[in-house]
């Protein structure tokens, strides 16, 4: 069984790059964007040879606080990408701005940007 | 590119720069164990870890470790003991994490100092670089 992580920024689920599901086999990682951003990468789901998926996630600036957000956002990924056994073969959804839903760690982040090939 | 066959559990390792206010792309990285590549001994006090390329590109991301003079050995062992353990599920393992209060970070909710795996034994005191 697999892991699909599902984002969906706040606008509805009805247009290219409003939302998007990634095996979590997929997830090639993270990192920092900006002081109130974060990117997600998971390989292209167009085709073979296309660039990673981008997810931007945004987030509060704690850069000058308790250090930067992206910590926090890697460990819940970490644990939602290894959700598991009951967890296994479901749609697991990391952020979903349009119906509220966060997972565990994630409840700060208040922007969803997809791309795709990015 | 497909890592974590069949659900099995994965581990994740967090690097962050010494010395710098994390604020720009690779200054912090999460990257998958699996995606691991190989390392090699850059001089007596510094070893590069390379991994698939944390934003998907084609180049590796190379993690600079800086360690006690001679140690190199020791910190890949550490480094292969850090991808492989093991306890229960995969989890973000904080590898290196070097950011630490430049003078910008202040506050009661601080975060000042570094954290080094506790496998590196004290050997390891900087993620120089990652590039």
């Amino acid at each position: 069984m697999e892991n699909y992580i599902y984002f969906s920024d706040g606008d509805g689920a009805d247009a290219t790059g409003d939302a998007g599901c990634w095996p979590a086999s997929n997830f090639i990682g993270a990192t920092c964007l900006s002081t109130t951003t974060t990117g997600l990468y998971f390989a292209g789901q167009t085709g073979v040879g296309d660039a990673p998926d981008l997810i931007t996630l945004t987030h509060a600036d704690e850069t000058t606080t308790t250090g930067h957000h992206v910590q926090t956002v890697a460990k819940a990924m970490a644990k939602l990408l290894n959700a598991g056994p009951h967890a296994g073969g479901k749609r697991l959804v990391a952020v979903d701005l349009t119906n509220s839903v966060y997972a565990e760690g994630l409840t700060g982040i208040t922007g969803v940007a997809i791309t795709i090939d990015s | 590119m497909a890592r974590q066959v069949n659900n099995n559990t994965e581990n994740y390792l967090y690097f962050a720069k010494t010395g710098v206010v994390v604020d720009a792309a690779s200054e912090a990285v999460m990257l998958p164990a699996s995606a691991y590549l190989g390392c090699n001994p850059t001089s007596a006090t510094n070893t590069n870890f390379m991994f698939e390329d944390v934003v998907g590109t084609a180049t590796a991301t190379v993690v600079s470790l800086t360690h006690t003079s001679g140690k190199n050995e020791e910190v890949i062992d550490a480094m292969i003991e850090i991808m492989n353990s093991y306890n229960g599920a995969g989890a973000l393992q904080v590898v290196a994490d070097g950011e630490l209060d430049t003078g910008s970070i202040t506050g009661a909710a601080t975060k000042a100092g570094t954290v080094f795996h506790k496998a590196f034994k004290g050997l390891v005191t900087a993620c120089a670089a990652i590039a």
